[in-house]
């Protein structure tokens, strides 16, 4: 077990990384010292330009893959090396042959276990789901596999989506690459830290309460949750059918659009997916070197005030504060906003999500699918099966639900809960109406030690006040690392970029033509993680 | 290392009075009104886990009930908040179709459809008679038609 003096890390501290660190992997050869905007463009550069190949690439990602995977535990299911490796040697020869290849050729992918790939395991991090093989792609890793990226795995996550630490996957705890007796955050913890570590280039998560968000601000990656209904949710092990979106994971704002760009768009196999034309995210990032003095001139961005006060803690509310004053200096008019009604989110997400999912999960029942358990008749049949396959946590949200949802109950719980989600849903519109882009935390506090919150469920549930708000409205949010807390543990903070509905290109663009991966970058000294190869 | 998050789950909710002035009556259930007024009884784990078809041990009912009512406890405090009039929303970003708005507003009498008829003589000498239907609305149906498109559109 880890010892307590030492805090075993797989990223160096950020007062010992440079711009000019040591890299042997290819992967992360930049030209210059500074930072590179996108890697996925950069390695097309790099693979279009023969300077090196899909193989090797793919080789060294596998290579670093299986070397922090014991430390981390961040996949569930890792593609066979045979299998990638061929991949990468047809996207070889298509190259070879000066044939087109997709947007996204050259790309490795993690995705969350919840995810459906025809040919991996998806068990959504339970065991009642152990060995399932769907059938089918989801229609967002079809998307990507049209557009020539390549899946080298499932990525771990809490049971069904229900957790902020992935402590709650039936099979293993990941651990946060910048502090391993840390969690990642979750439920999407297994393709934050995969992103993280560089076990990959970007990855796909679920955000129903903040399952993108979180993880991303705890391991300092960037997160993007799209508008609901932007990303077509079929194939997406659904939890809570009016809340769930399928977010992007990357290293930088320009990965996480080019990804959202790929994913996006109606689809008829989901009846909530939305006909609103998809903008072309990837062609609105602008080099820093054409921005000019104040680049994002103009932006109105509105600081949301319950979120730095009271419960938050000092080290968050500094980093995000430093990061809106560095905002300010580029131009933004920042003023503050207020949401009266930002905690009633808290208890009617849970509400909510408890009731959809104790509804979506009544199809674990052995028969219609997961693993069953043999049973006298069919009640003790269904009831052995959920109560083996089914974890703790699942179990108590289901209780839940089923409470919230039953005769008499409905009006004081669901009803209500339904509501202040009108309410909550009108403040953020009316907050957006005066201002473009609404700014909080991404959340309370920087990465809990593993084991803190276990036998607390307020307590972790408390840590997702910041991101249930915006799923409860449906809005599209962007999480970048914008500092770390001052301690000797220097883990990252997270801020959190609220838009308008199906307006995730005001957030990009903004974001990305200017600073947030740059000039936050060199004026907030901070770096985004490169590990060091010692 | 502890997180002062959990005083975030304190909401105030005297400071909560919602309303929406206007609004028509038509939208309030009256189904199942009463479960409000009555106190609501704790969960009771093993029949939840009946319905849910969950089988516990009694071991594990021991271990659930507590943090299955602390939480229960904790949705208590949205029963504090005065939301009279607020629609339930029907999901993040929808907007209503115009042709269930039409449905409902003539279940609420504000659109009327009168039915009319007129005798047509064909080239042949029959009678034949025509049915229309006309939809025909006074002033205050209009307000309220045209109230409620505003409230979908802006949705």
């Amino acid at each position: 077990m880890l010892s307590s003096a030492e805090t075993p890390r797989l990223l160096r501290s950020p007062a010992a990384l440079t711009f000019k660190c040591l890299h042997t992997s290819p992967i992360l050869t930049p030209a210059s010292t500074s930072p590179s905007p996108s890697q996925i463009l950069t390695n097309r550069k790099a693979l279009l330009s023969r300077q090196t190949s899909a193989v090797d690439l793919a080789k060294s990602l596998l290579h670093r893959l299986r070397r922090y995977e014991p430390q981390l535990s961040s996949f569930l299911y890792v593609s066979p090396d045979d299998i990638v490796l061929k991949q990468a040697e047809e996207l070889d020869n298509r190259i070879k042959n000066n044939e087109e290849v997709g947007p996204l050729a050259g790309v490795f992918v993690g995705v969350k276990d919840n995810i459906c790939t025809r040919d991996m395991p998806s068990t959504a991090g339970s065991r009642i789901l152990e060995n399932y093989r769907p059938p089918f792609d989801a229609t967002a890793v079809r998307k990507l596999r049209e557009m020539g990226a390549i899946v080298v795995g499932k990525t771990n996550m809490d049971e069904f989506g229900m957790g902020s630490t992935t402590e709650g996957s039936a099979y293993q705890v990941t651990a946060n690459p910048w502090d391993l007796s840390r969690v990642p955050g979750g439920s999407s913890g297994g393709s934050a830290a995969a992103v993280s570590a560089r076990q990959c280039m970007v990855a796909l998560g679920s955000d129903t309460g903040g399952s993108v968000r979180q993880p991303a601000s705890f391991c300092g990656v960037v997160g993007l949750k799209p508008t609901y209904g932007r990303v077509s949710r079929y194939g997406l092990v659904a939890y809570a059918s009016s809340l769930d979106v399928i977010g992007c994971f990357g290293s930088s704002v320009a990965d996480a659009g080019i990804l959202l760009n790929a994913i996006s768009g109606f689809d008829n196999f989901d009846a909530t997916s939305s006909k609103q034309e998809v903008p072309d995210y990837a062609s609105q990032f602008v080099p820093l070197d054409y921005m000019e003095s104040k680049p994002l001139k103009g932006l109105r961005v509105g600081v949301i005030h319950e979120t730095l006060g009271n419960g938050v803690d000092s080290e968050v509310v500094s980093s995000v504060r430093s990061a809106v004053s560095h905002l300010e200096e580029l131009g933004c008019t920042v003023s503050e906003v207020s949401l009266p009604s930002f905690s009633l989110g808290l208890p009617a997400y849970y509400i909510l999500a408890s009731s959809e999912s104790s509804s979506n999960l009544s199809r674990y029942d052995g028969v219609r699918y997961g693993n069953q358990v043999f049973g006298e008749e069919l009640k003790s049949l269904y009831g052995d099966s959920r109560a083996e396959g089914l974890g703790s946590e699942v179990k108590m949200r289901i209780l839940m639900g089923t409470y919230a949802l039953s005769a008499g109950y409905y009006d004081a719980y669901y009803k209500r809960a339904q509501q202040v989600r009108t309410i909550i849903r009108n403040s953020f519109k009316d907050a957006l109406d005066k201002n473009d882009i609404l700014i909080s935390p991404a959340a309370p506090s920087v990465a809990y030690k593993i084991g803190e919150k276990k036998n607390d469920p307020l307590a972790m549930y408390a840590g997702d006040i910041m991101t249930v708000n915006v799923n409860l409205a449906g809005l599209p949010a962007l999480v970048l690392p914008c500092g770390f807390d001052g301690g000797s543990a220097g883990m990252p903070v997270g801020i959190q970029m609220i838009g308008a509905a199906f307006d995730e290109q005001h957030n990009l663009s903004r974001d990305v033509r200017s600073p947030c991966p740059w000039v936050l970058v060199e004026n907030l000294s901070f770096v985004r993680e490169r590990v060091t190869e010692s | 290392m502890g997180s002062r998050a959990i005083m975030l789950l304190r909401a105030n909710p005297q400071l909560f009075s919602f309303r929406s002035s206007g609004f028509p009556k038509a939208f309030q259930s009256k189904k199942r009104f009463y479960a409000a007024k009555y106190s609501l009884d704790p969960p009771d784990v093993p029949s939840l886990a009946e319905k849910a078809r969950i089988s516990l041990t009694p071991k594990q009912v021991e271990e659930f009930a507590p943090k299955i009512r602390q939480v229960v406890d904790w949705f208590g405090q949205l029963q504090a908040v005065d939301l009279q009039s607020i629609e339930p929303a029907l999901r993040a970003g929808t907007k209503l179709q115009i042709k269930k708005l039409v449905k409902i507003a003539v279940a609420s009498c504000w659109l009327r459809i009168k039915i009319g008829f007129g005798v047509q003589t064909t080239e042949g000498g029959c009678e034949l008679i025509r049915f229309y239907l006309m939809p025909s609305l006074d002033i205050k149906g209009a307000t309220h038609l045209l109230y409620m498109i505003k409230k979908t559109l802006s949705v």
